[in-house]
């Protein structure tokens, strides 16, 4: 009886491990979706609607993209603030959105539209690859992980 | 307004290097402080009362963008006709003023790109400057006065003060085109500018006369730095319309205010009763050039 528990449990340990390394793959692929719509905000914001860099901080914060809780800061020097929320939020892509975000607001509207348009280029690119590597990864986690935890499991029983 | 929040304003601009080389300064010098230079790759100078101090610390092209952009609140992007002007109007009334490498385009300064000089004036507010000048020619009924100086002789520190005199007397309408007499902050002014003036923050100087005297019924009018073609036009407006003006100009002297082209129409326009000269915010030289008084009948 034990010993069915026990390879039940570790099967199971497996199975979860699998999917966890599956649920990181989709949840990768939707913070760096997330940000590339945020990214297309900041870009209509800035063209559209001439918002200073507090404004446009505001709005994201208001936004409910996962990105967001980072850009509810105040006070002097928000870029810095908002550039160092990021860095250590472990989100895809924090540390460039980071350093677009430490810069933001020092060029002119063009170069400001020029770097926006750069780091999204540069997320679709990862994005696109994201969204690769879950559909073809994603089954074989599971499957993996879920194989790792019976063999360990009549093993170790 | 305290002179302190203008000196914590300008001390928010600067790099923490330099920001820590001032504070480090004895109190009596940051009292009497008036401004703060960076240029790129030299020593920080500071004006201190009449006299320059230059610090043992320089200036990097790092620190004067970092200043630059703050003083623009990170929106450059916002702020493009801002630093082609020339200048920036911060916290407290701290005009920030700013020379680089210019991109021009028929003749006009579309963009600066490498900035290389920042210059941080502190705003003092002087209860009292503009007393003489008040008591002499304005505490009986307003009259249209020009005040004159050359740079940094005191003429807005003395504006402001008079601007508040005129405040508790007269409706009194402060055209503070730069934002720096006033120091408007979310709609609250930081100085003391009277209990009947209203305030025109940032309005363009014609377009602030011409909505004063439409709707607010002045009874003077107060504006800094006048001078350019469009003035002649709107001062002439507000003069005719009834309305006293307190105004002031760069002028080396009396005798130059009737030789700079657009201020010698003003004159021969009658827009002005009295001409007064600044020289350390003191009153060193007027004259008075009453229009013809009409007679009763």
């Amino acid at each position: 009886m034990l010993e069915i528990i026990g390879m039940i449990l570790l099967t199971a340990a497996g199975a979860a491990v699998g999917d966890e390394a599956a649920r990181s793959l989709a949840r990768c692929e939707k913070e760096l979706k997330d940000l590339l719509s945020l990214l297309d905000e900041v870009g209509i914001l800035l063209s559209s609607c001439s918002l200073s860099t507090e404004e446009i901080f505001i709005r994201i914060g208001e936004s409910e993209y996962v990105y967001s809780h980072c850009f509810r800061c105040e006070g002097d020097d928000i870029t810095d603030k908002v550039s160092a929320c990021l860095r250590t939020s472990g989100l895809a892509m924090c540390g460039e959105l980071a350093v677009y975000i430490a810069r933001f607001g020092e060029t002119d509207l063009e170069g400001q539209l020029a770097r926006n348009g750069l780091l999204r280029h540069e997320v679709s690119l990862a994005y696109d690859a994201a969204a690769e590597k879950r559909k073809k990864f994603s089954n074989i986690y599971r499957v993996g992980g879920f194989s790792a935890g019976l063999v360990a499991a009549l093993l170790l029983i | 307004m305290d002179k302190n929040k203008g000196l914590e304003s300008a001390l928010r601009l600067l790099p923490q290097d330099i920001c820590a080389e001032i504070r480090a300064l004895p109190e009596k010098t940051l009292e009497q402080l008036n401004e703060i230079r960076l240029r790129s790759g030299r020593n920080v100078v500071l004006t201190v009362g009449r006299s320059f101090l230059e610090l043992g610390i320089t200036a990097e092209t790092e620190d004067i963008h970092t200043a630059a952009v703050r003083a623009f609140r990170n929106s450059l992007h916002t702020s493009t006709e801002q630093l082609c002007s020339g200048y920036v109007t911060y916290d407290n009334g701290c005009r920030v003023g700013f020379a680089g490498t210019a991109c021009a385009e028929n003749g006009s300064v579309v963009n600066i790109k490498h900035i290389n000089s920042v210059c941080i004036r502190i705003p003092r507010e002087v209860t009292g400057c503009g007393s003489e000048i008040f008591d002499r020619y304005l505490s009986e009924r307003p009259v249209s006065l020009l005040i004159c100086g050359a740079p940094s002789s005191g003429k807005t520190t003395c504006l402001r003060d008079i601007a508040r005199l005129c405040g508790r007397r007269y409706r009194t309408a402060l055209i503070d085109e730069r934002g720096e007499i006033a120091a408007v902050s979310s709609g609250n002014a930081c100085c003391d500018i009277g209990l009947m003036t209203d305030v025109f923050d940032r309005y363009p100087r014609k377009a602030a006369v011409e909505t004063a005297v439409r709707v607010m019924s002045p009874q003077i009018i107060i504006c800094d730095e006048i001078g350019s073609e469009e003035d002649i036009a709107s001062l002439s407006y507000v003069v005719c319309s009834g309305v006293k003006l307190t105004a002031t100009c760069h002028s080396g002297s009396i005798d130059e205010l009737f030789r700079k082209p657009n201020i010698s129409r003003l004159l021969e326009n009658e827009v002005f009763d009295v001409l007064v000269y600044l020289e350390n915010g003191r009153m060193v030289q007027t004259r008075e050039i009453y229009s013809r008084q009409c007679s009763k009948l």
